[in-house]
């Protein structure tokens, strides 16, 4: 039978590239001895702002003796990728757990791990308004560490109104990752303060590709030259937008969300003219804080509010030291 | 007795032909490749077509497996005109055609390979229902006939299968299917010595179920033993219709050879 | 066997327990063709579950079924697809999509919720219809057709939805029948659904004409069709079922989750086309099985959740499952799995 031959030698190929794939992986210094594990479960692991969240886990695992696991799913899929990876962390029964709490939708893994007795705090959202409010009385009583992004963009919007034309006039918003739900959310608290103040404005759909998102800003800002005003959602939007309005001496004023080397020095040459600063880093250091305190001195869990902090280039030095550290 | 181009022999045969060719001309786009070609196959004799490459061979042998339909001219079976929508319609009237590549899918196993495009099956509303079991006694049943006992079991894909083996199942399966007509496409290109001896004994076997058999060949020391009949086809028209036993093999060779040497000279 | 005694029997009998033995496993539920991605799935499995006591608990089981039965429904209709030797690059576009236009309809504008999911079923047959109608008719490369079709719906998601989520957490019959949970039980409905639907289409491949064709039509589409199989009716028909499978999982996903973005499905793809081919079957078409699929789709999910389990960050997941594809694959080619020229 020289078809079952081979059939039984691919079998064995593959159960032992299998078999060697985990033995390698089974060396992993997953955990060290003796240390609690906290898991800290977000949505994204190329984001750039997710890349600091992660940053924050970590040293706070450091600084606090914890061992910290951060997982996100390979593509960002929203709440649909984070539900399983909740449930996993779930099951090893960890110290404490940090969930981003999106929407009603991570309400059942919420409560499942608050009754398997496992300790939660609630990071980067926690939206509990209108039919996102949670039926397990518990949830709303979690400690939140972060800024709902609901919020942060009303906050942005009126800190940077004085700095557009005081007509009317057309403001471009540009989304970097369309499909994140969450960076909606930034857009839609942007468009309430635009909305209140009767600016008019536009949406531009854009890649996670700066060099991309150069060519298509450039595109829109010379098809509309109405426009008096760039918000990008995130970095990689607002950082071309910057180099496109600066290099062609445009008086355009930009606002953004997040600050990373990139933005900052944009805002150092004046080339963007201010950013909101979620601080991610603080969000997952602190919510990983408050979890190793509870596990290890029964501390209850506090809110912290990581937002509110507008960068200009009057402040960009300090916050430029404080990329430096890896830690904004 | 030799023919001279266009004419169908009639008087060495009695009855219809099992098929027939009267005027047929094809084009492909602007291309004319097919002038006015009329040839018969009857019921129990083996006719071989032969010509240089680009003599229009492989079309003629689509027109007739209902691949190809031809630009004009008219096809009969059994003294009736028809004509093909798809090979499926050949197909169903008893023509079956073994190609170059065989037509048997090399990942599948023997039997599906057997009754493919004719499975048995149960009808269960919209659902057709492969009878298996039957299905594979058939097939290993038409097998055992044509001794192929290195295949131990129908299950076996046919990649496993040499050429010539698999040269034979294809022709087997067209004669279980009670084809009138086969028609094989260099059924002995690239086979070994023993390999060509079983697919020209299955051609045999095909005449003794009287079949009619037309096939396509480029080695003349294969035609020779088992035509009846030998049809030259020379740049899309038949120049030549030979009976059996009128030449031999060199002056057969030569016959050919000529007619590229008057191409140039 | 010597030559002489085979020479006595016909090689279709049906009567030796050896030959029942090779039938079984050429064509059964479990045959030979599952045999290695099963054993890499106990492999796995075993590996796992010594790894780390928790393997075995109810919230694992809900994480990797739930992961499975979402992949794997995709991968069946892909895998469908792939035996008749065509691509579906929209599956993953497809697999938001569908639910969107239920959500829109029942959720926002309050149509009955079974006439609006039969309507976005509807459409994202369409979307097959159009995928295996472009292919056929003009002859193009279905890679490039669907890989067309992927960035059509990507931008109607955007279009339909804006990057904002909708939700639905009233009590709904229709999203009961698709997600519910399994009362007692950590499964959830979808992976039911997974098992009828690979129940189903294992049927149609061995032991429906209709599956014979599909072999046929992606192993020699030109022989096939010159023994009369309609190849491109097979590819168009299987142009639906992938783009109806994808459509399905991802409201079985909505139903589950009781939310939708047009983030749910990016790159499902690539995930079900891994499946099936870590499951046995072909990239170049002709064979494969279904249950292969379903394996394949588990393997990822347990790998995954497996990962979370042992405490390995999530880049570690992809690096190992594109290192396990290629060496798959390159046995496959070697052992001559896929057809005559590498035997």
């Amino acid at each position: 039978m020289p078809n079952n031959w081979r059939e039984a030698g691919r079998a064995g190929i593959a159960l032992a590239a299998a078999l060697l794939g985990l033995a390698l992986l089974g060396h992993y210094p997953a955990f060290a001895a003796g240390e609690p594990t906290i898991y800290v479960i977000g949505p994204s692991l190329t984001d750039p702002f997710w890349i600091t969240e992660q940053n924050g886990a970590k040293q706070a695992g450091h600084d606090f003796g914890v061992n910290v696991v951060f997982e996100a799913p390979a593509q960002d899929t929203g709440d649909a990728g984070m539900v399983p990876l909740v449930q996993g962390a779930i099951a090893t029964k960890p110290a404490g757990i940090a969930i981003d709490y999106v929407s009603k939708t991570m309400e059942g893994v919420t409560s499942a791990a608050l009754n398997a007795g496992i300790p939660v705090v609630l990071y980067n959202n926690d939206r509990f308004e209108g039919a996102n409010a949670p039926n397990d009385k518990r949830i709303p009583g979690l400690a939140f560490v972060g800024q709902d992004e609901s919020i942060s963009g009303a906050i942005l919007a009126k800190a940077w109104l004085p700095d557009l034309p005081p007509k009317p006039c057309k403001v471009l918003i540009v989304n970097p990752f369309p499909t994140a739900f969450v960076l909606t959310l930034r857009a839609d608290g942007v468009k309430r303060v635009l909305d209140a103040t009767h600016y008019p404005y536009a949406d531009l759909a854009a890649t996670g590709d700066e060099g991309q998102n150069l060519s298509l800003i450039g595109a829109a800002l010379q098809a509309d030259k109405g426009i008096c005003g760039v918000v990008g959602l995130g970095d990689p939007a607002a950082n071309p937008a910057g180099r496109y309005i600066g290099q062609n001496h445009l008086k355009i004023p930009v606002a953004t969300f997040d600050v990373g080397a990139e933005t900052a020095a944009l805002i150092k040459n004046g080339w963007i003219t201010m950013a909101i600063n979620q601080q991610p880093f603080l969000q997952t250091y602190f919510a990983v804080a408050n979890l190793a305190n509870e596990i290890k001195y029964n501390l209850t869990p506090v809110n912290v509010n990581t937002g509110t902090s507008i960068v200009t280039d009057k402040n960009i030095d300090t916050v430029q030291a404080c990329i430096k550290a890896g830690r904004c | 007795m030799s023919t001279g181009p266009g004419a169908v022999a009639g008087s060495a045969h009695d009855g219809e032909p099992v098929f027939e060719l009267r005027g047929i001309s094809h084009r492909y786009g602007r291309n004319q490749v097919i002038f006015d070609v009329s040839m018969a196959v009857w019921p129990g004799e083996v006719v071989a077509l032969v010509g240089d490459n680009g003599a229009g061979k492989s079309t003629l042998l689509k027109i007739f497996a209902g691949y190809q339909r031809p630009t004009s001219g008219i096809l009969r079976f059994m003294g009736r005109e028809v004509s093909f929508a798809t090979p499926a319609d050949a197909r169903g009237i008893g023509i079956e055609a073994v190609y170059q590549d065989l037509a048997i899918v090399d990942q599948m196993s023997l039997w599906r390979n057997f009754f493919l495009g004719k499975e048995m099956v149960r009808r269960f509303g919209p659902l057709h229902v492969l009878e298996r079991r039957r299905m594979r006694e058939a097939a290993g049943n038409a097998l055992a006939q044509l001794g192929l006992t290195r295949i131990r079991s129908v299950e076996e894909p046919v990649w496993t299968l040499s050429g010539g083996e698999r040269q034979s199942v294809a022709i087997t399966r067209a004669i279980h299917f009670g084809a009138r007509l086969l028609l094989l496409d260099e059924p002995t290109a690239a086979l070994s010595v023993r390999e060509t001896r079983n697919v020209i004994a299955s051609i045999e076997r095909a005449r003794e179920h009287k079949l009619g058999v037309l096939y396509i060949d480029h080695n003349m020391s294969h035609v020779l033993p088992v035509a009846d009949r030998i049809v030259l086809l020379e740049l899309g028209r038949v120049v030549r219709t030979i009976d059996r036993g009128e030449v031999g093999l060199v002056e057969l060779q030569d016959l050919i050879a000529r007619r590229d040497n008057r191409a140039d000279g | 066997m010597s030559p002489q005694r085979s020479a006595n029997r016909t090689p279709g009998a049906a009567s030796l327990p050896a030959d029942r033995v090779r039938r079984l496993l050429a064509e059964g539920i479990l045959g030979i063709r599952e045999l290695a991605p099963g054993l890499g799935l106990i492999a796995v499995i075993l590996f796992f579950s010594l790894q780390t006591a928790h393997f075995w608990s109810p919230q694992t089981m809900t994480a990797i079924s739930s992961i499975a039965s979402t992949i794997g429904i995709v991968a069946v209709g892909v895998t469908m697809l792939m035996i008749s030797g065509e691509f579906d690059l929209s599956v993953g576009q497809n697999f938001a999509f569908t639910p969107i236009i239920w959500a829109l309809l029942f959720v926002t504008n309050g149509i009955n919720e079974w006439l609006a999911l039969i309507v976005a079923l509807m459409l994202s047959c369409c979307v097959g219809i159009i995928n295996g109608f472009v292919t056929t008719l003009f002859g193009i490369p279905s890679f490039i057709t669907t890989l067309g079709m992927f960035f059509v719906l990507e931008g109607l998601n955007n279009l339909l939805i804006s990057g904002h989520q909708l939700i639905m957490f009233d009590p709904s019959a229709a999203m009961s029948l698709l997600g519910a949970r399994i009362t007692d039980t950590p499964f959830y409905m979808p992976v039911v659904w997974l098992f009828v639907i690979a129940g189903i289409f294992w049927f149609v491949l061995s032991h429906l004409r209709y599956g014979n064709w599909t072999l046929a039509t992606g192993g020699r589409a030109g022989p096939a069709k010159a023994m009369g199989v309609p190849t491109a009716r097979v590819k168009r028909t299987n142009f639906v079922l992938s783009a109806f499978l994808a459509g399905l999982s991802g409201c079985m996903q909505f139903a589950y989750i009781r939310g939708v973005t047009q983030a749910q499905g990016q790159n499902y793809e690539l995930l079900a086309i891994t499946a099936a081919v870590l499951g046995g079957t072909s990239l170049f078409g002709g064979t494969g099985t279904i249950w292969g699929s379903v394996i394949g789709a588990f393997l990822l999910a347990t790998i995954e959740i497996g990962l979370v389990l042992i405490g390995v960050p999530g880049s570690f997941y992809v690096t190992f499952i594109g290192v396990i594809l290629v060496i798959v694959v390159i046995a496959n080619v070697r052992l001559g799995r896929f057809g005559s020229s590498q035997a």
